[in-house]
């Protein structure tokens, strides 16, 4: 899943001229105002703004308690009381739901972020230094290219023990290269640029270059892959709860209330629905948002 | 005398089981139809093989299939008594098969029983096959461990077995070394004063041993030393060979079928006997396995519903997904033909009462240790614990003690003090043994995530904290094998604990579980010599005489023990697992006892 | 073939070596860490357990243990499964390979099939109803994740319209040979390859419409070809090198993807196998399993780029 083709590579920016700020500045204002313009990102946007409320508010109230068994009867159909129904425990769907959210998010966002700080170090040392780093550091990312990521999450998983934390952790491994080599070729690209030989010119150190001035130019780029790997990593997260392997018993999670689901497909088929419906559209609002920020930064690619 | 004692208790007991949990009818009514003209039975399995060596053996999933394969010189009945089956008579007192010490056994064996390919049974092969399950080490080595020089030859076989990183070395040595008659493999109480008859001679006496050996493809059955010899170590993997003597090889055993092909992942065959020695003679030509993947067993109960396969459950696997049941359950024609059976298995909650180590405020045998593993028991509702969890389907509240229902020892419904459900009992408890609720503070209960643990969890932590106001944590372990590791070293302060029995006789449970003899596998340390010192004499004491007495004079004993474990409280009672078994109607004569399924060749199948 | 084609060869397939060795040895050191093992049960623990474990040579150092394999390995003998005593791996895992190449190799048509057939549909009618609809189709395609699909497609046609597929989704033992029939693979096969259909679509779509606005298409309308020649004779030879660019991370994606899909329908392929392997401690699968996905992506990337390099006269090495 986490492979070139989820995000396909993206070209590097061009510069017309002016001041580093100046570039930035109005990349971000162009970069919004294409966005505002795009109805699906919006859309997409607005449902994603839902999910974190109900993820927030599922901290502080759900309709029952979510892990209680015996709130309702086994595999009761969706009613007023209980509008999902109710699972092979007769514990309240909805509510379950409602706490998964916050799973979902978690990993997504908390994935996203791992393989932001790993991927943009990584990206950055071996397109700054090049030479003996950067070989070493393209061999590693090539030898993780060419193992399927879901089985490395798999072994990784099992190896590390339940644990949302682990999850993310598992997942990053298998995602963390798009990212990396991403960084690598805009850090090979800018640091021939002017401003860099200036900066360095007038002696500053390596690490004022990197994050001073390569980083923050490549930063449109960086969060478009960063938004792919969101949704990349809640359906990883999604899979190892379906395959039995997801965040520990009693908690929520779609993946996991999906797979008790199917068990019970002959008998009743709401358990399976809503998580999976719900997957479903965070996954396809993700995606969308994705494409709608990646043509915001950069029009070329939109067509 | 003894022997009739136990029978009776058998009947009673397996009545009572068909009584208490709601019995959906299913095999064996049949009645006198007209016989099918094809008579292959065709039903699912789960799980490869781990191994059919009698003497290795350890799982139900392939006791059950090769139970029909091997034989041993005594055979449990569809009511769980003893049988005749190599033998010619179940010795007892009276028909002077043991002697009035009870430490001889003088057992007389049929003189028509042959292997499948055609070997014929000498006392030669009970001596061979029981000197080599004791010399390999298995896991159920000790269902032979009261027979005088045991000790000896597991030492022996020790030798050759701990040595290289190959298993082959340790099967290829024991095989020469019996081979050559060597003595040190020949447990000096076990011999052969002819062809046909085999006396057994025991270190010490023993109420429980014609039970343990008469356990089915176990360490009790007769194997063939010349298929054996063919490959030490893998024999049993390869279809039974038709040559007899130093020509054969494969799966040869006794019994009424004999495994035909077996592809891995994929399918097992076994075919009828021809000629079989025993009664009654097989209908079943053929029995077809399919080996599925356990994720997949909603679609074989799809498959069975279709007419693909005529039983599901059979084979180990009674434990079926709950939708596909519930859903069974509520179709009045496809509910005539659903087996709910008592498994023989109780599950319940272990304290930590004998790991000071471990530490945690159940530990020893203070009045404020036991006075807070009461309270943890008392608030637990087991009743609503089978609703909730187990639709009343799958278990049975467990208030008759930890023996399940249906077999020797059962002390009967409700029984189990601490099977009882007392919220205020247990909340004014823990008033006064914790009353600053320091010592409850941080608890966590420990078990393997999967089936109904999850649930089960789930629930006990919703009543700890319902009826005690304790939040307990849960700590869930992915994998079984780890958490029982770590179990049996004392490592959790409450864990989910279970046992499924292997012979029908309390000593199986009681040995095993706890005292000094279960030292190494007891999961709380109650009455365990090192951790639990005030009990622990009294326990053994009253276990060792026990174990060497007639059952009809033990079971007083045992009941003894019991009690003294509840007023302990040794233990959290939660549930009796209870077998879902579909089968077809047209089969006649498929079943299962709480220990196994009925066997091959009682089964026949009707026209439909 | 040029001498820097051959050098380029040699280079990635000593790139495959390199990868694979470390590959096998991180899983190897990975599944023997994982606590627990084969072996254990409510009889067989303690002195005993230990007794088994050294048998296997399992108490030893992970690095021995690890030369010892591949000491083994070199001479052919992948070792033997600890779940199923005494059986040889090397057939169970060959088998369950051409299970699971029947069914990747399916999606993979269908994936390349209807993806550029959608894409070319796509572009050609740029700006339509036909654009939109096809190009959110393959949104939906790669973001509804694989289980769902599947769910869909049994509930759909093993339960409701259970008459017309004579219950051969689902309700059927997936399989009862060792293949699929047609009526049996088709929901798996699309389930997973949809997934990936969608890449296919958008990336052959970009690609065309590259190529319809590129010069030479102009001049060739010019001259005065109808234009639906033009389209597929030029453009389309020209959108299949992206999507030929793309099939090494397709053929990753369907393994994984295939993980899921055997466990839903029960069928007895390698990623079933990998799943009930690692929680069974079957180390020997796994870590063979799990290599050997490594060579084949390894050597089928190598083999796209040399198809890559054939298709695509201006790429030399």
């Amino acid at each position: 899943m986490a492979t070139a083709i989820t995000a396909p590579p993206l070209p590097q920016q061009e510069y017309a001229g002016g001041t580093v700020a100046r570039e930035q500045v109005s990349l971000w204002v162009d970069a919004w105002r294409r966005l505002r313009r795009n109805k699906l990102a919006l859309i997409a946007v607005f449902y994603l703004g839902l999910l974190v409320v109900m993820a927030i508010v599922a901290l502080f109230w759900t309709p029952y308690n979510p892990n209680k068994l015996g709130v309702c009867d086994t595999y009761a159909t969706p009613s007023g009381a209980h509008p999902f129904g109710c699972d092979e425990s007769g514990r309240d769907s909805l509510s379950r739901l409602m706490v998964g959210t916050q799973v979902s998010l978690i990993v997504g966002l908390g994935t996203a972020f791992m393989v932001l700080v790993v991927g943009v170090t990584v990206g950055l040392v071996a397109g700054f230094f090049r030479g003996a780093v950067d070989s070493v550091i393209s061999l590693i990312i090539n030898i993780f290219y060419g193992i399927p990521t879901l089985l490395v999450a798999l072994v990784l998983y099992t190896l590390l023990g339940p644990g949302l934390l682990n999850i993310m952790i598992a997942i990053s491994a298998t995602v963390w290269m798009d990212m990396a080599r991403l960084v690598r070729g805009q850090t090979l690209s800018l640091r021939e640029r002017e401003f860099v030989e200036a900066a360095r010119a007038s002696g500053a150190r390596s690490g004022k270059i990197i994050f001073g001035h390569i980083f923050p130019n490549a930063l449109g780029p960086i969060i478009v892959q960063a938004t792919f790997v969101i949704p990349i990593a809640i359906l990883t997260s999604a899979f190892l709860s379906f395959l039995g392997l997801g965040v520990p018993p009693p908690q929520a999670d779609w993946g996991g209330m999906a797979s008790e689901g199917v068990a019970a497909i002959r008998f009743v088929t709401h358990i399976v629905m809503f998580p999976s419906i719900a997957l479903s559209i965070t996954l396809l609002a993700f995606n969308f948002f994705g494409d709608g920020l990646r043509d915001a930064f950069d029009p070329r690619q939109k067509r | 005398m003894r022997l009739s004692k136990a029978k009776l208790t058998g009947v009673l007991m397996s009545a009572l089981g068909i009584f208490a949990v709601a019995c959906g009818g299913g095999g064996g009514g049949g009645g006198g139809g007209a016989l099918a003209a094809k008579q292959i039975l065709h039903f699912p399995v789960f799980q490869d093989p781990k191994t059919w060596d009698p003497g290795k053996l350890d799982a139900e999933v392939d006791s059950e299939l090769v139970q029909n394969v091997f034989d041993n010189l005594w055979r449990y009945d569809n009511s769980l008594n003893i049988v005749p089956d190599i033998a010619s008579k179940v010795p007892s007192s009276s028909n002077g098969g043991i002697s009035a010490d009870g430490l001889t056994y003088t057992v007389s064996l049929r003189h028509d029983v042959k292997f499948s390919n055609g070997d014929a049974l000498t006392s030669k092969d009970v001596l061979y096959s029981w000197n080599r399950a004791v010399a390999l080490r298995g896991p159920y080595r000790s269902n032979l461990s009261a027979i005088d020089g045991y000790t000896d030859v597991v030492t022996e076989g020790k030798k050759f077995c701990a040595k290289g990183a190959d298993p082959t070395v340790c099967a290829t040595s024991v095989q020469t070394a019996l081979a050559a008659n060597d003595p040190k493999f020949a447990m000096k109480g076990l011999t052969a004063p002819d062809d046909y008859s085999v006396q057994i001679k025991l270190a010490t006496a023993c109420g429980w041993c014609l039970a343990a050996w008469s356990l089915q493809a176990s360490t009790g059955s007769i194997v063939d030393h010349n298929a054996v010899a063919s490959d030490p170590l893998n024999w049993w993997s390869k279809p039974a060979g038709d040559s007899a003597g130093a020509a054969a090889s494969g799966q040869v055993g006794t019994g009424a079928y004999k495994m035909t092909e077996y592809v891995p992942k994929q399918s097992i065959k076994f075919k009828r006997v021809a000629n079989w020695w025993g009664s009654p003679k097989p209908t079943l030509t053929e029995v077809d396995l399919d080996i599925k993947d356990a994720s997949t067993m909603p679609t074989a109960i799809a498959a069975w519903e279709q007419g693909t396969y005529d039983l599901d459950g059979y084979g180990g696997n009674s434990t079926q997904p709950v939708a596909d049941i519930l859903r069974i359950k509520g179709n009045s024609r496809e509910s005539k033909e659903l087996l709910l059976k008592p498994k023989g298995r109780t599950t319940w909650v272990s304290f930590n009462i004998g790991y000071p180590s471990t530490g945690g405020p159940f530990v020893g045998e203070s009045a404020a240790a036991k006075g807070l593993r009461k309270a943890f028991t008392l608030a637990v509702d087991k009743s609503a614990l089978a609703s909730t969890v187990c639709h009343n389907l799958l278990c049975a509240p467990a208030t008759g003690g930890l023996i399940t229902k249906g077999l020797i020892g059962y002390l009967g419904d409700g029984s189990d003090p601490l099977g009882k459900f007392d919220a205020p009992t247990a909340k004014s408890l823990l008033t006064q043994y914790d009353p600053d609720g320091s010592k409850t503070k941080n608890l966590k209960y420990s078990y393997n995530a999967g089936g109904l643990n999850d649930p089960v969890a789930t629930f006990l932590q919703g009543q700890w904290k319902d009826n005690l106001g304790i939040s307990v944590q849960l700590d869930p372990h992915p994998d079984a094998s780890a958490f029982i590791a770590d179990r049996l070293l004392g490592k959790y302060t409450m864990s989910r604990d279970g046992w499924q029995f292997d012979y029908n006789h309390p000593q199986d449970w009681y040995d095993n579980l706890w005292g000094s003899l279960a030292a190494g596998s007891n999961t709380s340390g109650y009455a365990d010599p090192t951790g639990d010192p005030t009990v622990q004499p009294t326990y053994d004491s009253t276990l060792m005489s026990a174990d060497g007495k007639p059952i009809s004079e033990a079971l007083s004993l045992y009941k003894q023990l019991a009690i003294s474990q509840q007023n302990d409280v040794a233990y959290l009672p939660l549930y009796y697992s209870v077998g879902q078994f579909l089968i077809h109607s047209y089969l006649k004569g498929a079943g299962s006892t709480a220990q196994a399924d009925f066997y091959w060749d009682g089964i026949s199948i009707l026209k439909h | 073939m040029t001498r820097g084609t051959l050098i380029y060869i040699g280079q990635r397939i000593g790139l495959i070596v390199v990868t694979l060795l470390v590959v096998s040895f991180g899983v190897f050191a990975a599944v023997h860490s994982i606590p627990g093992n084969a072996f254990i049960s409510e009889h067989l623990h303690g002195q005993d357990l230990k007794d088994v474990l050294h048998q296997f040579g399992l108490d030893r150092p992970i690095p021995v243990q690890y030369w010892d394999y591949l000491r083994n390995v070199v001479h052919g003998d992948f070792g033997q499964s600890f779940v199923i005593q005494g059986q040889d791996i090397t057939p169970l895992v060959l088998r369950e390979l051409s299970v699971s190449m029947e069914l990747g190799g399916s999606a993979l048509i269908i994936t390349v099939g209807m993806g550029m057939l959608f894409g070319v549909l796509a572009a050609i009618r740029q700006n339509t109803w036909v654009d939109y609809t096809l190009t959110t189709f393959a949104v939906i395609g790669y973001s509804v994740p694989s289980f769902v699909i599947a769910t869909l497609g049994i509930l759909v046609f093993g339960l409701w319209l259970q008459d017309l597929t004579g219950g051969t989704v689902y309700y059927k033992i997936a399989w009862d040979g060792t293949y699929g029939t047609i009526g049996e693979l088709w929901l798996p096969a699309v389930a997973l390859g949809l997934y990936t259909s969608g890449q296919v679509t958008r990336i052959t779509r970009a690609a065309m419409l590259d190529v319809i606005q590129q010069d030479y298409i102009r001049t060739a309308r010019a001259k005065g070809l109808p234009s639906r020649v033009v389209t597929l004779r030029h453009a389309l030879r020209n959108a299949l090198v992206p999507v030929t660019s793309i099939l090494g991370p397709l053929v990753v994606t369907i393994i994984a993807g295939s993980v899921i899909i055997e466990n839903i329908f029960g069928i007895p392929g390698l990623g079933k196998e990998f799943v009930r392997s690692i929680t069974a401690h079957d180390y020997n699968i796994t870590v063979a399993v799990f290599t050997l996905y490594a060579a084949l992506i390894g050597v089928a990337n190598l083999a796209v780029d040399l198809v890559y390099t054939a298709i695509d006269p201006r790429i030399r090495y």
